[in-house]
Protein backbone atom coordinates (compact mmCIF):
# COMPACT_ATOMS: atom_id res chain seq x y z
CA UNK A 1 0.00 0.00 0.00
CA UNK A 2 1.35 3.51 -1.17
CA UNK A 3 0.92 6.72 0.17
CA UNK A 4 -1.57 9.02 -1.77
CA UNK A 5 0.47 11.72 -1.31
CA UNK A 6 4.19 11.24 -0.88
CA UNK A 7 5.93 13.97 1.29
CA UNK A 8 2.94 15.51 2.95
CA UNK A 9 3.48 13.35 6.02
CA UNK A 10 6.51 14.07 7.81
CA UNK A 11 8.24 11.76 10.30
CA UNK A 12 7.02 14.02 12.94
CA UNK A 13 3.59 14.53 12.17
CA UNK A 14 3.18 10.08 12.13
CA UNK A 15 4.11 10.64 16.06
CA UNK A 16 2.20 13.59 16.57
CA UNK A 17 -0.78 11.52 15.42
CA UNK A 18 0.15 8.93 17.82
CA UNK A 19 0.40 11.14 20.49
CA UNK A 20 -1.62 13.43 20.15
CA UNK A 21 -3.69 13.97 16.65
CA UNK A 22 -5.30 17.42 18.19
CA UNK A 23 -2.10 19.17 17.73
CA UNK A 24 -1.60 17.61 13.95
CA UNK A 25 -1.76 20.55 11.04
CA UNK A 26 -5.36 20.77 9.39
CA UNK A 27 -3.53 19.69 6.19
CA UNK A 28 -1.49 16.92 7.86
CA UNK A 29 -5.56 15.69 9.64
CA UNK A 30 -6.90 15.53 5.94
CA UNK A 31 -4.19 13.54 4.60
CA UNK A 32 -4.32 10.75 7.57
CA UNK A 33 -8.18 10.88 6.71
CA UNK A 34 -7.92 10.03 3.19
CA UNK A 35 -4.82 8.21 3.16
CA UNK A 36 -4.97 4.42 4.59
CA UNK A 37 -0.93 3.82 3.95
CA UNK A 38 0.07 6.87 6.26
CA UNK A 39 -2.92 6.00 8.81
CA UNK A 40 -1.70 2.13 8.67
CA UNK A 41 1.99 3.77 9.46
CA UNK A 42 1.08 5.76 12.04
CA UNK A 43 -1.50 2.81 13.60
CA UNK A 44 1.72 0.27 14.03
CA UNK A 45 3.69 3.13 16.22
CA UNK A 46 0.79 3.78 18.03
CA UNK A 47 -0.06 0.14 18.53
CA UNK A 48 3.14 -0.53 19.75
CA UNK A 49 3.26 2.56 21.98
CA UNK A 50 -0.05 1.92 23.17
CA UNK A 51 0.28 -1.76 24.29
CA UNK A 52 3.58 -0.85 26.81
CA UNK A 53 2.14 2.40 28.01
CA UNK A 54 -1.12 0.19 29.03
CA UNK A 55 1.10 -1.84 30.79
CA UNK A 56 3.34 -0.27 32.40
CA UNK A 57 1.64 2.99 33.12
CA UNK A 58 2.27 3.98 37.09
CA UNK A 59 3.53 1.07 37.34
CA UNK A 60 5.48 0.68 40.84
CA UNK A 61 2.87 3.65 42.18
CA UNK A 62 1.08 2.91 44.58
CA UNK A 63 -2.64 1.29 44.88
CA UNK A 64 -4.97 3.80 45.47
CA UNK A 65 -5.98 1.95 48.32
CA UNK A 66 -2.53 2.90 50.01
CA UNK A 67 -2.88 6.32 48.59
CA UNK A 68 -6.14 6.65 50.69
CA UNK A 69 -4.93 5.36 53.69
CA UNK A 70 -1.92 7.69 53.57
CA UNK A 71 -4.18 10.40 53.00
CA UNK A 72 -6.13 9.87 56.12
CA UNK A 73 -3.35 9.52 58.47
CA UNK A 74 -3.17 5.34 58.71
CA UNK A 75 0.19 4.54 58.03
CA UNK A 76 2.84 4.98 59.79
CA UNK A 77 7.02 3.88 59.45
CA UNK A 78 8.57 2.55 56.93
CA UNK A 79 5.27 1.96 55.12
CA UNK A 80 4.41 6.01 55.10
CA UNK A 81 8.22 6.53 54.23
CA UNK A 82 8.01 3.91 51.05
CA UNK A 83 5.04 6.30 50.12
CA UNK A 84 6.79 9.71 50.83
CA UNK A 85 9.85 8.55 48.68
CA UNK A 86 7.68 7.93 45.67
CA UNK A 87 6.14 11.18 46.10
CA UNK A 88 8.72 12.62 45.91
CA UNK A 89 9.40 11.70 42.14
CA UNK A 90 5.77 11.13 40.83
CA UNK A 91 3.22 14.32 40.75
CA UNK A 92 0.38 12.05 39.41
CA UNK A 93 0.40 10.03 43.31
CA UNK A 94 0.71 13.48 44.98
CA UNK A 95 -1.83 15.02 43.02
CA UNK A 96 -3.79 12.20 44.23
CA UNK A 97 -2.87 11.99 47.89
CA UNK A 98 -4.14 15.86 47.74
CA UNK A 99 -7.24 15.09 46.10
CA UNK A 100 -8.05 12.78 48.72
CA UNK A 101 -6.92 14.88 51.33
CA UNK A 102 -9.42 17.07 50.09
CA UNK A 103 -12.45 13.95 50.26
CA UNK A 104 -11.51 12.48 53.37
CA UNK A 105 -11.32 15.94 55.02
CA UNK A 106 -14.16 16.51 54.31
CA UNK A 107 -16.32 16.42 58.09
CA UNK A 108 -19.26 14.02 58.65
CA UNK A 109 -22.48 15.91 58.66
CA UNK A 110 -22.40 17.46 62.17
CA UNK A 111 -23.07 14.79 64.98
CA UNK A 112 -24.49 17.37 67.37
CA UNK A 113 -27.77 15.76 68.80
CA UNK A 114 -30.74 17.30 68.02
CA UNK A 115 -33.30 17.84 71.13
CA UNK A 116 -35.56 15.00 71.64
CA UNK A 117 -39.13 16.22 72.47
CA UNK A 118 -40.86 14.35 74.87
CA UNK A 119 -44.81 14.22 74.40
CA UNK A 120 -47.27 13.47 76.86
CA UNK A 121 -50.03 11.65 76.05
CA UNK A 122 -53.51 12.92 77.01
CA UNK A 123 -56.56 11.65 78.38
CA UNK A 124 -57.89 8.39 76.07
CA UNK A 125 -61.41 8.74 77.50
CA UNK A 126 -62.32 11.72 75.37
CA UNK A 127 -61.30 10.59 72.30
CA UNK A 128 -62.85 7.19 72.65
CA UNK A 129 -65.91 8.59 73.24
CA UNK A 130 -65.68 10.80 69.74
CA UNK A 131 -64.34 7.42 67.89
CA UNK A 132 -67.48 5.52 69.37
CA UNK A 133 -64.60 3.11 70.86
CA UNK A 134 -66.09 1.18 73.52
CA UNK A 135 -64.06 -0.84 76.03
CA UNK A 136 -59.98 -0.85 76.93
CA UNK A 137 -58.46 -0.02 73.24
CA UNK A 138 -55.73 1.95 73.42
CA UNK A 139 -56.15 3.26 70.22
CA UNK A 140 -56.76 6.30 69.45
CA UNK A 141 -54.39 8.60 71.47
CA UNK A 142 -53.35 12.18 71.55
CA UNK A 143 -50.39 13.73 72.27
CA UNK A 144 -49.31 17.12 72.81
CA UNK A 145 -45.96 18.12 72.29
CA UNK A 146 -44.69 22.52 73.33
CA UNK A 147 -47.66 23.62 70.69
CA UNK A 148 -48.11 20.86 68.57
CA UNK A 149 -50.65 17.84 68.26
CA UNK A 150 -50.57 15.08 67.56
CA UNK A 151 -53.29 11.52 66.89
CA UNK A 152 -52.12 7.93 66.01
CA UNK A 153 -55.30 5.60 64.76
CA UNK A 154 -54.15 2.12 64.22
CA UNK A 155 -56.32 -0.31 62.60
CA UNK A 156 -56.28 -3.73 60.96
CA UNK A 157 -55.08 -3.31 56.96
CA UNK A 158 -57.70 -3.80 54.45
CA UNK A 159 -57.57 -7.01 53.36
CA UNK A 160 -58.21 -8.38 57.13
CA UNK A 161 -54.77 -9.80 57.40
CA UNK A 162 -52.19 -10.06 60.22
CA UNK A 163 -50.62 -6.58 59.58
CA UNK A 164 -51.68 -3.07 60.55
CA UNK A 165 -51.87 0.61 59.36
CA UNK A 166 -51.53 3.58 61.19
CA UNK A 167 -52.81 6.95 60.39
CA UNK A 168 -51.58 10.36 61.88
CA UNK A 169 -52.93 13.99 62.00
CA UNK A 170 -50.17 16.52 63.45
CA UNK A 171 -50.85 20.10 63.17
CA UNK A 172 -49.56 23.13 65.13
CA UNK A 173 -51.57 24.39 67.36
CA UNK A 174 -51.11 28.04 66.08
CA UNK A 175 -52.34 27.70 63.14
CA UNK A 176 -50.06 30.93 61.55
CA UNK A 177 -46.78 29.31 61.81
CA UNK A 178 -48.15 26.67 58.71
CA UNK A 179 -48.47 23.28 58.49
CA UNK A 180 -45.79 20.77 59.04
CA UNK A 181 -45.43 19.68 55.62
CA UNK A 182 -43.18 17.32 54.28
CA UNK A 183 -41.53 16.21 57.12
CA UNK A 184 -39.76 12.42 57.33
CA UNK A 185 -41.69 9.91 60.07
CA UNK A 186 -40.07 6.83 60.74
CA UNK A 187 -41.53 3.83 62.40
CA UNK A 188 -38.33 1.85 63.86
CA UNK A 189 -38.36 -1.75 65.79
CA UNK A 190 -37.23 -1.93 68.72
CA UNK A 191 -37.35 -5.72 69.56
CA UNK A 192 -35.44 -8.24 68.80
CA UNK A 193 -38.00 -11.21 68.96
CA UNK A 194 -40.07 -9.26 66.16
CA UNK A 195 -39.67 -9.62 62.06
CA UNK A 196 -40.33 -5.86 61.51
CA UNK A 197 -39.09 -3.85 58.91
CA UNK A 198 -38.59 -0.55 59.79
CA UNK A 199 -40.75 1.95 57.54
CA UNK A 200 -41.07 5.45 56.32
CA UNK A 201 -43.31 8.05 55.20
CA UNK A 202 -43.65 11.95 54.81
CA UNK A 203 -46.06 14.09 56.29
CA UNK A 204 -48.86 15.52 53.48
CA UNK A 205 -50.28 18.51 54.68
CA UNK A 206 -51.29 17.60 58.13
CA UNK A 207 -51.72 13.59 57.74
CA UNK A 208 -49.35 10.58 57.43
CA UNK A 209 -49.82 6.96 57.08
CA UNK A 210 -47.82 4.01 57.88
CA UNK A 211 -49.05 1.03 56.21
CA UNK A 212 -47.98 -2.86 56.03
CA UNK A 213 -46.95 -2.81 59.79
CA UNK A 214 -45.83 -5.97 61.52
CA UNK A 215 -47.61 -6.49 64.93
CA UNK A 216 -44.21 -5.93 67.08
CA UNK A 217 -42.50 -3.17 69.21
CA UNK A 218 -41.47 0.50 68.11
CA UNK A 219 -40.74 3.98 68.66
CA UNK A 220 -42.15 6.83 66.36
CA UNK A 221 -39.72 9.34 64.97
CA UNK A 222 -40.97 12.56 63.46
CA UNK A 223 -38.06 14.80 62.54
CA UNK A 224 -39.73 18.10 63.02
CA UNK A 225 -37.65 21.34 62.40
CA UNK A 226 -37.64 22.07 66.10
CA UNK A 227 -36.27 18.29 67.02
CA UNK A 228 -36.68 14.70 67.19
CA UNK A 229 -40.39 13.94 68.05
CA UNK A 230 -39.80 10.18 69.18
CA UNK A 231 -42.91 8.37 70.88
CA UNK A 232 -40.93 5.40 72.89
CA UNK A 233 -42.72 2.07 73.95
CA UNK A 234 -45.42 1.53 70.85
CA UNK A 235 -46.75 -1.91 71.23
CA UNK A 236 -48.61 -2.21 67.61
CA UNK A 237 -51.08 -4.74 68.18
CA UNK A 238 -54.55 -5.01 67.90
CA UNK B 1 -32.61 4.18 71.28
CA UNK B 2 -33.14 0.74 70.79
CA UNK B 3 -35.32 -1.26 73.26
CA UNK B 4 -33.33 -4.13 73.09
CA UNK B 5 -30.96 -4.87 76.30
CA UNK B 6 -26.88 -5.09 75.74
CA UNK B 7 -27.39 -9.00 76.60
CA UNK B 8 -29.73 -9.78 73.61
CA UNK B 9 -27.86 -12.53 71.94
CA UNK B 10 -27.42 -11.53 68.42
CA UNK B 11 -26.65 -15.28 67.25
CA UNK B 12 -30.24 -15.95 67.25
CA UNK B 13 -31.32 -13.52 65.32
CA UNK B 14 -31.95 -14.28 61.65
CA UNK B 15 -30.48 -11.93 58.77
CA UNK B 16 -33.18 -10.06 58.22
CA UNK B 17 -33.65 -8.90 61.53
CA UNK B 18 -30.47 -7.69 62.04
CA UNK B 19 -30.48 -6.10 59.31
CA UNK B 20 -33.89 -4.66 59.95
CA UNK B 21 -32.34 -3.72 62.83
CA UNK B 22 -29.20 -2.06 61.78
CA UNK B 23 -31.25 -0.03 58.99
CA UNK B 24 -33.26 1.30 61.88
CA UNK B 25 -30.18 2.75 63.86
CA UNK B 26 -28.92 4.21 60.79
CA UNK B 27 -32.10 6.20 60.70
CA UNK B 28 -31.43 7.14 63.98
CA UNK B 29 -27.85 7.64 63.65
CA UNK B 30 -28.98 10.04 60.54
CA UNK B 31 -31.22 11.92 62.52
CA UNK B 32 -28.70 12.59 65.04
CA UNK B 33 -30.33 10.16 68.28
CA UNK B 34 -28.18 7.52 70.09
CA UNK B 35 -27.75 4.78 68.26
CA UNK B 36 -26.40 1.04 68.48
CA UNK B 37 -23.97 0.13 66.22
CA UNK B 38 -23.90 -4.18 67.23
CA UNK B 39 -26.51 -5.00 64.89
CA UNK B 40 -24.55 -3.99 61.72
CA UNK B 41 -21.67 -5.26 63.45
CA UNK B 42 -22.68 -8.38 63.55
CA UNK B 43 -24.29 -8.42 59.97
CA UNK B 44 -21.06 -7.07 58.71
CA UNK B 45 -19.27 -10.33 60.80
CA UNK B 46 -21.58 -12.94 59.07
CA UNK B 47 -20.73 -11.32 55.72
CA UNK B 48 -17.17 -11.53 56.20
CA UNK B 49 -17.43 -15.26 57.17
CA UNK B 50 -19.00 -16.23 53.86
CA UNK B 51 -22.89 -15.61 54.61
CA UNK B 52 -23.48 -14.09 51.21
CA UNK B 53 -27.30 -13.19 52.37
CA UNK B 54 -25.67 -10.91 55.36
CA UNK B 55 -23.03 -9.36 53.24
CA UNK B 56 -25.85 -8.76 50.59
CA UNK B 57 -28.35 -7.36 53.71
CA UNK B 58 -25.19 -5.23 54.88
CA UNK B 59 -24.65 -3.60 52.14
CA UNK B 60 -28.40 -2.71 51.34
CA UNK B 61 -29.47 -1.73 54.65
CA UNK B 62 -26.53 -0.27 56.27
CA UNK B 63 -23.94 0.78 54.42
CA UNK B 64 -24.77 1.75 50.41
CA UNK B 65 -26.84 5.54 52.01
CA UNK B 66 -23.75 5.98 52.98
CA UNK B 67 -21.83 5.07 50.22
CA UNK B 68 -24.05 6.93 48.06
CA UNK B 69 -23.38 10.36 49.61
CA UNK B 70 -20.21 9.90 49.93
CA UNK B 71 -19.96 9.50 46.36
CA UNK B 72 -21.66 12.54 45.82
CA UNK B 73 -19.37 14.59 48.36
CA UNK B 74 -16.17 13.60 46.55
CA UNK B 75 -14.31 16.33 44.73
CA UNK B 76 -14.23 14.15 41.58
CA UNK B 77 -17.08 12.18 41.23
CA UNK B 78 -18.27 13.89 37.58
CA UNK B 79 -14.83 12.46 36.17
CA UNK B 80 -14.90 9.20 37.79
CA UNK B 81 -18.93 9.26 36.43
CA UNK B 82 -17.72 9.87 33.17
CA UNK B 83 -15.59 6.40 32.48
CA UNK B 84 -17.63 4.20 35.05
CA UNK B 85 -21.04 5.48 33.76
CA UNK B 86 -23.28 5.30 36.26
CA UNK B 87 -22.95 5.69 40.13
CA UNK B 88 -24.83 1.92 40.51
CA UNK B 89 -21.41 0.76 38.88
CA UNK B 90 -19.30 3.09 41.13
CA UNK B 91 -21.47 1.38 44.65
CA UNK B 92 -20.50 -2.00 43.08
CA UNK B 93 -16.59 -1.36 42.49
CA UNK B 94 -17.13 0.53 46.21
CA UNK B 95 -18.26 -2.80 47.55
CA UNK B 96 -16.23 -5.36 45.31
CA UNK B 97 -13.03 -3.15 46.64
CA UNK B 98 -14.65 -3.58 49.99
CA UNK B 99 -14.52 -7.12 49.79
CA UNK B 100 -10.99 -7.55 48.55
CA UNK B 101 -9.52 -5.50 51.62
CA UNK B 102 -12.18 -6.86 54.57
CA UNK B 103 -13.14 -10.23 53.23
CA UNK B 104 -9.99 -12.37 52.89
CA UNK B 105 -8.22 -11.25 56.15
CA UNK B 106 -11.69 -11.61 57.74
CA UNK B 107 -10.66 -7.92 59.32
CA UNK B 108 -12.52 -6.97 62.39
CA UNK B 109 -13.74 -3.14 63.38
CA UNK B 110 -14.43 -2.35 66.53
CA UNK B 111 -16.87 0.23 65.92
CA UNK B 112 -19.21 1.04 63.16
CA UNK B 113 -17.65 4.21 62.97
CA UNK B 114 -14.22 2.65 61.63
CA UNK B 115 -15.67 0.33 59.49
CA UNK B 116 -17.39 3.06 57.92
CA UNK B 117 -13.73 5.31 58.03
CA UNK B 118 -12.37 2.23 56.32
CA UNK B 119 -15.68 1.84 53.30
CA UNK B 120 -15.24 5.95 52.89
CA UNK B 121 -11.58 5.27 51.95
CA UNK B 122 -12.95 2.77 49.76
CA UNK B 123 -15.03 4.84 47.89
CA UNK B 124 -12.25 7.23 47.57
CA UNK B 125 -9.89 4.50 46.25
CA UNK B 126 -12.37 3.82 43.32
CA UNK B 127 -12.90 6.95 42.07
CA UNK B 128 -9.10 7.97 42.23
CA UNK B 129 -9.18 4.80 40.50
CA UNK B 130 -11.18 5.68 37.94
CA UNK B 131 -9.23 8.94 37.30
CA UNK B 132 -6.31 6.53 36.73
CA UNK B 133 -8.37 4.58 33.94
CA UNK B 134 -9.55 7.94 32.60
CA UNK B 135 -6.50 9.53 32.08
CA UNK B 136 -5.28 6.12 29.90
CA UNK B 137 -8.02 6.64 27.80
CA UNK B 138 -9.16 3.28 28.31
CA UNK B 139 -12.01 1.94 27.05
CA UNK B 140 -15.58 1.91 29.28
CA UNK B 141 -16.58 -1.47 30.74
CA UNK B 142 -19.36 -1.64 28.59
CA UNK B 143 -18.49 -1.08 25.15
CA UNK B 144 -16.89 -4.20 23.03
CA UNK B 145 -14.26 -5.34 24.99
CA UNK B 146 -10.42 -4.40 23.11
CA UNK B 147 -7.85 -6.84 21.43
CA UNK B 148 -6.75 -8.97 23.62
CA UNK B 149 -3.65 -7.60 25.16
CA UNK B 150 -0.18 -9.31 24.12
CA UNK B 151 1.45 -8.24 27.20
CA UNK B 152 -0.99 -9.95 29.56
CA UNK B 153 0.70 -12.62 30.84
CA UNK B 154 3.83 -10.68 30.99
CA UNK B 155 4.72 -9.58 34.13
CA UNK B 156 5.75 -5.35 34.73
CA UNK B 157 9.17 -6.44 36.20
CA UNK B 158 9.98 -8.45 33.23
CA UNK B 159 8.59 -6.22 30.57
CA UNK B 160 10.42 -3.18 31.94
CA UNK B 161 13.75 -4.89 32.31
CA UNK B 162 13.40 -6.67 28.29
CA UNK B 163 12.96 -3.17 27.50
CA UNK B 164 15.72 -1.35 29.51
CA UNK B 165 17.91 -4.52 28.29
CA UNK B 166 17.13 -3.68 24.73
CA UNK B 167 17.62 0.26 25.49
CA UNK B 168 20.72 1.12 27.09
CA UNK B 169 21.15 4.92 26.85
CA UNK B 170 20.39 6.96 29.89
CA UNK B 171 18.56 9.46 27.93
CA UNK B 172 16.35 6.89 26.27
CA UNK B 173 15.95 5.02 29.58
CA UNK B 174 14.59 8.14 31.09
CA UNK B 175 12.22 9.38 28.21
CA UNK B 176 10.69 5.47 28.62
CA UNK B 177 10.25 5.67 32.08
CA UNK B 178 8.32 9.17 31.24
CA UNK B 179 6.23 8.03 28.22
CA UNK B 180 5.46 4.66 29.83
CA UNK B 181 5.15 4.20 33.45
CA UNK B 182 4.71 8.77 34.02
CA UNK B 183 2.14 9.12 30.89
CA UNK B 184 3.94 12.34 29.71
CA UNK B 185 3.42 13.80 26.31
CA UNK B 186 5.77 14.70 24.27
CA UNK B 187 5.16 18.76 24.82
CA UNK B 188 5.00 17.56 28.52
CA UNK B 189 8.61 15.67 28.25
CA UNK B 190 10.28 18.78 26.87
CA UNK B 191 8.18 21.11 29.88
CA UNK B 192 9.91 18.73 32.57
CA UNK B 193 12.95 18.47 31.56
CA UNK B 194 14.43 20.86 29.40
CA UNK B 195 17.65 20.69 30.16
CA UNK B 196 17.98 16.82 28.42
CA UNK B 197 15.33 17.77 25.60
CA UNK B 198 14.28 21.11 24.34
CA UNK B 199 11.95 20.75 21.59
CA UNK B 200 8.93 17.86 20.63
CA UNK B 201 10.79 17.44 17.78
CA UNK B 202 13.53 15.80 19.37
CA UNK B 203 11.41 13.81 21.33
CA UNK B 204 9.66 12.63 17.97
CA UNK B 205 13.03 11.67 16.79
CA UNK B 206 14.22 9.93 19.62
CA UNK B 207 10.83 8.48 20.37
CA UNK B 208 10.53 6.99 17.09
CA UNK B 209 14.30 5.12 17.37
CA UNK B 210 13.04 3.70 20.40
CA UNK B 211 10.22 1.93 19.30
CA UNK B 212 11.90 0.67 15.91
CA UNK B 213 14.45 -0.58 17.94
CA UNK B 214 11.95 -2.36 20.22
CA UNK B 215 10.15 -3.92 17.27
CA UNK B 216 13.03 -5.40 15.32
CA UNK B 217 13.99 -7.49 19.05
CA UNK B 218 13.22 -10.59 18.48
CA UNK B 219 11.49 -11.65 21.89
CA UNK B 220 8.86 -7.90 21.67
CA UNK B 221 8.30 -9.26 18.27
CA UNK B 222 7.11 -12.60 19.12
CA UNK B 223 4.85 -11.50 22.40
CA UNK B 224 3.59 -8.78 19.61
CA UNK B 225 2.58 -11.82 17.28
CA UNK B 226 0.92 -14.13 19.39
CA UNK B 227 -1.35 -11.41 19.59
CA UNK B 228 -2.48 -11.26 15.95
CA UNK B 229 -2.54 -15.33 15.53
Amino acid sequence: MECCAPGTISDDDLLRYTFDPDELAAEARTHFDDCPACRARADDYRSVSNILVKRLHRWGCPTTLEISEYAAGLLTGKDRQKLEDHFKHCPHCAEEVSISREFLGTPEPAVTRRPVLKAALLQQRHLLEVAGVRGDSPWPRQYTIDGISLMLELAPLAPPGKNLSMVGMIYRLDTSLGPLDNIEVHLLPTSTTDQSAPLSTIIKGINFLLSNISPGSYELLIALPEGNLLIEDLELRL
Amino acid sequence: MSGSSASDDLSALTNIQLANLAAAEQIRYRHHLPSNDRYALELYRRGIHQDQEAWQLFQEQVAEERVVSWLWQHPCYNRALERARTQENLVHLTFARFWQAVGPKKKNFSSQAKLFEFLKLCVNSVIIDELRKLTLGEIPPDLPAPAPDPLKDVAEEELWALLTHIITNPREQYLLRLILIEGYKPREVVRKSPEQFSTTQDVFRLWRNIIDRLRRDERIRRWFKKDTT
